[in-house]
């Protein structure tokens, strides 16, 4: 407008514009439309202004009621168990699909809050879906003769392994028993003998024959320090050097040459030894083996025949066959098998070790698939480990000390882990994810990984799985693997999201009976009556912070079955009736109730500053709710809001001094806008208000005093003083509608002890959004109170009508002409901003703070 | 022993011949096995062997070494080293037979010929063990008995004798039974004889000399036969076969040292 102005400095034709601001141009300005208001802000503005007096809510909609009438049985133990978990359809079809589908990928989370009952849920149909299922083959584990770094995995029909166990240590038994009788039996004996005895003559003969060549030359053989060697003799005794050199040189000479000539026989002589000798220990090695064969031969020609249609056992048993035959002094040194079964403890201690039979699952008396939860999944407990022994000081392993995972457990069938769990456990995510994209467990440690340890370790051989994995836990989890982890859409496709809650009526009511009837006879606890089952009906409600909805969270519910059963027992009663679940709820509350007492007491010695009658301006009693440790009620904070000529700024100061949360800041800015969108549409938003949570020294979240802060804020603006008997909660949005928050129940009862303890008036209550009429489960007291006219609710949907029932003065909507009516609450705020406008104008400051520049 | 002709201390000392071979230890811990059991004194005597330092002496001569099976200069310092290492560690293992079996010992070092050591050293009520038996050794020149030790059998394997009805068997046998006795070990008892009555009528007399409680067989051989002994000692897996030395060879046709070698175990010739 101002670019227009300088441009065209004659006149200037407009439309929209307030004449207030045309005055501030400096020439004529022709305005072609009225300043007012849009039509539709006009229509809004009657529909905001002409606020239906509001009335307090009839005691039936402070709680809905569960008629134990409608019950046709007269305890619970008159009901079956629910066919299938009520409420719950969707997250149950998505675990019948998850099972059923075979297919690479599609494992399963399950998802909901805690306490939802998801692990009994899912426990039961896995239950159902394995006993289906065909039961797994056995794992073991057997020595890799050929590589005993890498032992041999074996898959066995159910119950086979320990029964092969069993036969490979009778086995061992008995060769350890047999084979040193047929070593040391004259058969052996003479054969090894003969043997030996051959190549000892062959020996000396071969030194007799150089002693004989020696002596037809005088030359006798002399054994020396390192060997042999020859020497001239001359009657019987080795001439020393005199006298060999007294000897005619000729003769020197011969004895020289023959001496020469005699040590090149003995030289090939000595070179022909270890031939020999490996000749001979080869000659042993295969009578050796010829004598272990014949031992060994028919025992495990007999466990052959045994396991004949099991390749696998047949194959293991011909390398033990082979590997006993190559280490029979094993079995002749070792002694008899005295401590059957005992074992040795060290590796080393016995050798016969490697013919042990490392059984990780046996299926044996299995029936079905099996279904594991393992709830400490580390990586070791869920992919197995390899464990050492000390030994010499060193850390020593083989495949005996291989230990399962609950994935070799689960093989075959269904493994479910706590999601929360897994994640706090270094490696086990990943680890479970190589698992399922490789479809097999590869045993690693930590060591391995990380390059930690030196000591030489196995790699057994990776087994294939078949498992389906079920994750429970919280949403925000499955969301967040789903947002950070690009494995996570491939692997767990499918998800069964639990309900926190479920509808409430006729139908589910009946079915919620029957699963309280089975929850109560699962936990062993007395029957309930009607009453008792309604009175748990109307507490699931209030659980589930809707009248319209029952809670799943059925831990919940169960605890509170538990508590009533003991009152009931205590009592000498054998059915729980209503009362034991109203005492139960009672003495639940009263345990947890140590804060909430204290707060009361502090408002009761004025420490925090809670008024409940009279009426003060810029003044209102807010609700929130504070929540910890599995409780939560309702506390009542003193809001003020104090006013001053400024550039439009509303100052929370909770986010000043960054204790209000980023909810909360954003109620406040929508208020702020509401104020300048209703009251000063054409005209800079003069004023400076500062609004306060009074003694409040923590954080505050949330919108839901949204309402009270700009009831505050009104107030100080019209100069109106604002009902104190009153406590208001709700957000707002930008049009003045009154919106839904939490907690209703809580602070409604927060606020309604607060005046008890100072003396119902009958002028006390809580403004609630109306939108939350439907979450009204309220306690006993309360709506006893409210029955008595001592304490009202009242619903309001707009600020106009908050405002009316706090201050007593009609809001007013805008007539024809765009104005409020005079004296109308809604006037006196527009006047003062006028005010707080033209004062600001007068002190000739540019209109506005950085909006202003475009007005 | 109920024979009145046997002295009831049978062997006062028994020497044994070491040299530098390797076989001098073995030979050592089996005499020591021996003077254990029949509580005598254990006198090492180690041959500085004149001739072997004759042959090192001699500028042309080579040994050739049985681990190398080259040739090698065989010179006199190494001899002599070889004396001294040896006969530190003989010292060192006789001291242990005497912590570890309480035997008494001395260890003799004489610097002479095989033979002419053995002579000087020995006197009548010795035994002198001698290793290596296919080492020709005359072993008439003792005056006393001789163990030729043979091939290392264990502990629990029978001892025999030949009991060939001569003077000289007579110690022997009771030399073998109180061997037996106190080993706890069998007895077997070769008998040789010119027919079976005559092996009978000896096997007779000889078990009625022996010991009540003692563990004794018999095997009759007649007529004598080498073959026969040796089969026997070798089917019966002897440690030691006692004899009379001098007419049993006479009778068998045999040297003890080849008796020692086909038998595959010791052979004590046990004189009066």
């Amino acid at each position: 407008l101002t670019a227009i102005n300088r441009r065209y400095p004659a006149v200037a034709i407009i439309s929209g514009v307030d004449p207030n601001q045309s005055r501030q141009w400096p020439v004529p300005v022709l305005l072609t439309a009225p300043t007012g208001p849009s039509n539709a802000e006009r229509q809004r503005e009657r529909g905001a202004g002409a606020a239906m007096a509001v009335k307090p809510l009839p005691v039936e909609r402070l709680f809905h009621r569960c008629d134990p009438a409608a019950f046709p049985f007269k305890s619970t133990a008159d009901l079956p168990d629910p066919d299938r978990l009520p409420g719950q359809d969707r997250a149950l079809e998505a675990i019948d699909f998850g099972v059923d589908i075979k297919r690479h990928g599609y494992n399963l989370f399950a998802m909901g809050p805690p306490g939802i009952g998801k692990h009994a849920v899912v426990r039961e149909l896995l239950a159902r879906a394995a006993a289906r299922a065909p039961t797994p083959r056995d794992l073991c584990y057997v020595n890799n003769f050929a590589d005993p770094q890498r032992p041999a995995a074996m898959r066995l029909p159910p119950g086979t392994a320990v029964k092969l166990r069993a036969d490979m240590a009778e086995l061992v038994d008995d060769l350890r028993t047999a084979m040193p009788g047929i070593f040391e039996g004259e058969d052996y004996r003479r054969r090894r003998e003969a043997i030996e005895d051959e190549f000892k003559q062959r020996q000396e003969t071969a030194f007799e024959t150089l002693q004989e060549h020696g002596k037809a030359k005088s030359v006798a053989l002399m054994r020396t320090p390192l060997g042999f060697a020859f020497a001239p003799v001359r009657d019987g005794s080795v001439l020393g050097p005199e006298e060999f050199a007294k000897l005619p040189r000729a003769e020197q000479e011969k004895i020289k040459n023959d001496l020469e000539s005699l040590q090149d026989e003995l030289q090939a002589t000595i070179r022909k030894f270890p031939e020999w000798d490996k000749e001979r220990r080869e000659r042993l090695r295969t009578l050796s083996r010829e004598v272990t064969m014949f031992a060994v031969g028919h025992v495990i020609d007999r466990l052959q025949e045994r396991y004949k249609d099991q390749s696998e056992i047949v194959a293991y048993l011909n390398a033990v066959e082979t590997d006993i035959v190559e280490h029979v002094d094993m079995f002749l040194n070792a002694g008899p098998a005295e401590r059957r079964g005992a074992g040795p403890t060290t590796r080393n201690g016995d050798p016969f070790r490697r013919y042990r039979i490392n059984v990780l699952v046996d299926n044996g008396g299995q029936k079905g698939a099996p279904v594991v939860y393992e709830d400490n999944p580390t990586l070791a407990n869920l992919i197995g480990a390899v464990e050492h022994i000390a030994e010499m000081g060193t850390l020593v392993t083989d495949f005996d000390l291989i230990k399962p995972g609950a994935l070799h457990r689960a093989n075959g069938g269904f493994l479910v882990i706590d999601v929360r769990k897994l994640l706090f456990q270094p490696f086990s995510w990943e680890a479970l994810k190589r698992a399922l994209r490789a479809e097999e467990i590869k045993i690693e440690s930590l060591g391995q990984m990380l390059n930690l340890i030196s000591t030489v370790s196995l790699e057994p051989q990776p087994v294939a799985i078949e498992v389906k994995v079920v994750l429970l836990g919280e949403r925000i989890l499955y969301y967040l693997l789903n947002e950070y982890d690009p494995d996570m859409p491939d692997l767990f496709k499918v998800a069964a999201d639990f309900e926190d809650d479920m509808d409430r009526n006729k139908g589910t009511v009946d079915a919620y009976a029957r699963l309280i009837a089975a929850t109560a006879r699962r936990e062993g606890l007395k029957p309930l009556d009607p009453g008792a089952v309604a009175r748990v009906v109307e507490q699931s409600s209030r659980f589930a912070d809707d009248a319209r909805k029952l809670s799943m969270r059925l831990s919940a519910v169960a605890d509170l079955l538990r508590e009533a059963d003991h009152g009931c027992a205590t009592a000498g009663r054998k059915v729980i009736e209503s009362r034991d679940v109203q005492t139960a709820i009672d003495a639940a509350r009263r345990r947890q109730d140590r804060l909430r007492d204290r707060m009361i007491e502090a408002i009761d010695r004025d420490l925090i500053l809670i008024d409940t009658d009279g009426a003060k301006t810029g003044q209102i009693n807010g609700l929130s709710v504070i929540a910890f440790g599995g409780m939560s009620f309702g506390r009542p904070s003193r809001i003020t809001a104090r006013i001053r000529l400024g550039r439009g700024e509303v100052v929370d100061i909770e986010r000043q001094v960054e204790l209000g949360g980023p909810i909360h800041s954003k109620g406040v800015l929508i208020l702020a806008s509401y104020l300048g969108a209703r009251y000063a549409l054409k005209r800079p938003l003069s004023l400076s208000a500062t609004l306060v949570f009074e003694q409040s020294y923590s954080g505050v979240e949330g919108d839901s005093a949204s309402s009270a802060e700009l009831f505050a804020l009104l107030s100080a603006l019209a100069d109106l003083p604002v009902r104190q008997d009153l406590a208001v909660t709700g957000s707002i949005n930008q049009h003045g509608e009154v919106q839904v928050i939490g907690g209703v129940n809580e602070k409604i009862e927060g606020f309604f002890d607060i005046c008890r303890r100072r003396g119902l008036t009958g002028r006390q209550g809580v403004l609630i959004p109306e939108g939350n009429v439907q979450h009204l489960m309220l306690r006993q007291d309360v709506i006893d109170a409210v029955t008595a006219g001592k304490f009202q609710v009242y619903p309001i949907a707009t600020v106009d009508q908050g405002v009316e029932l706090l201050t007593g003065i009609a809001a007013g909507g805008r007539d024809s002409e765009g104005l409020f009516p005079d004296k109308s609450l809604n006037r006196r705020v527009e006047d003062k901003l006028l005010e707080l406008a033209e004062l600001r104008r007068s002190y000739g400051a540019p209109a506005g703070g950085k909006d202003d520049s475009r007005d | 022993v109920t024979d009145p002709a046997v002295p009831q201390e049978l062997f006062r000392r028994i020497l044994v011949a070491l040299d530098v071979s390797q076989d001098s230890l073995a030979a050592l811990e089996a005499a020591a096995d021996m003077a254990a059991s029949l509580e005598a004194d254990l006198v090492g005597l180690f041959i500085e062997d004149i001739d072997l330092l004759n042959t090192a002496a001699l500028p042309f001569t080579r040994q050739v070494g049985t681990i190398s099976r080259e040739p090698m200069p065989l010179e006199t310092a190494d001899v002599e080293r070889a004396f001294k290492a040896q006969a530190a560690a003989l010292r060192r293992r006789l001291a242990q037979f005497e912590r570890d079996r309480r035997l008494h010992w001395e260890l003799r070092i004489e610097r002479d010929r095989r033979a002419a050591a053995l002579a000087k050293s020995t006197q009548p009520g010795d035994l002198v063990a001698l290793a290596d038996p296919q080492r020709s050794v005359d072993l008439t020149m003792f005056s006393c008995s001789v163990l030729l030790l043979g091939q290392a059998r264990r502990d629990s394997a029978p001892i025999a004798v030949i009991a060939d009805g001569s003077e000289a068997g007579r110690p022997a046998l009771a030399t073998a039974a109180m061997l037996a006795a106190r080993q706890r070990v069998p007895l077997l008892v070769l008998v040789l004889a010119e027919s079976g009555a005559q092996a009978a009528e000896r096997e007779r007399q000889t078990a009625a000399l022996l010991p009540s409680g003692l563990a004794a067989s018999f095997r009759q051989i007649a007529p004598p036969s080498a073959a026969a002994v040796i089969g026997a000692l070798r089917a019966n897996r002897a440690q030691l076969c006692v004899c009379g030395g001098a007419p049993v060879a006479a009778a068998l046709g045999l040297s003890l040292a080849d008796l020692a070698r086909g038998g595959g175990c010791s052979v004590l010739d046990c004189r009066p």
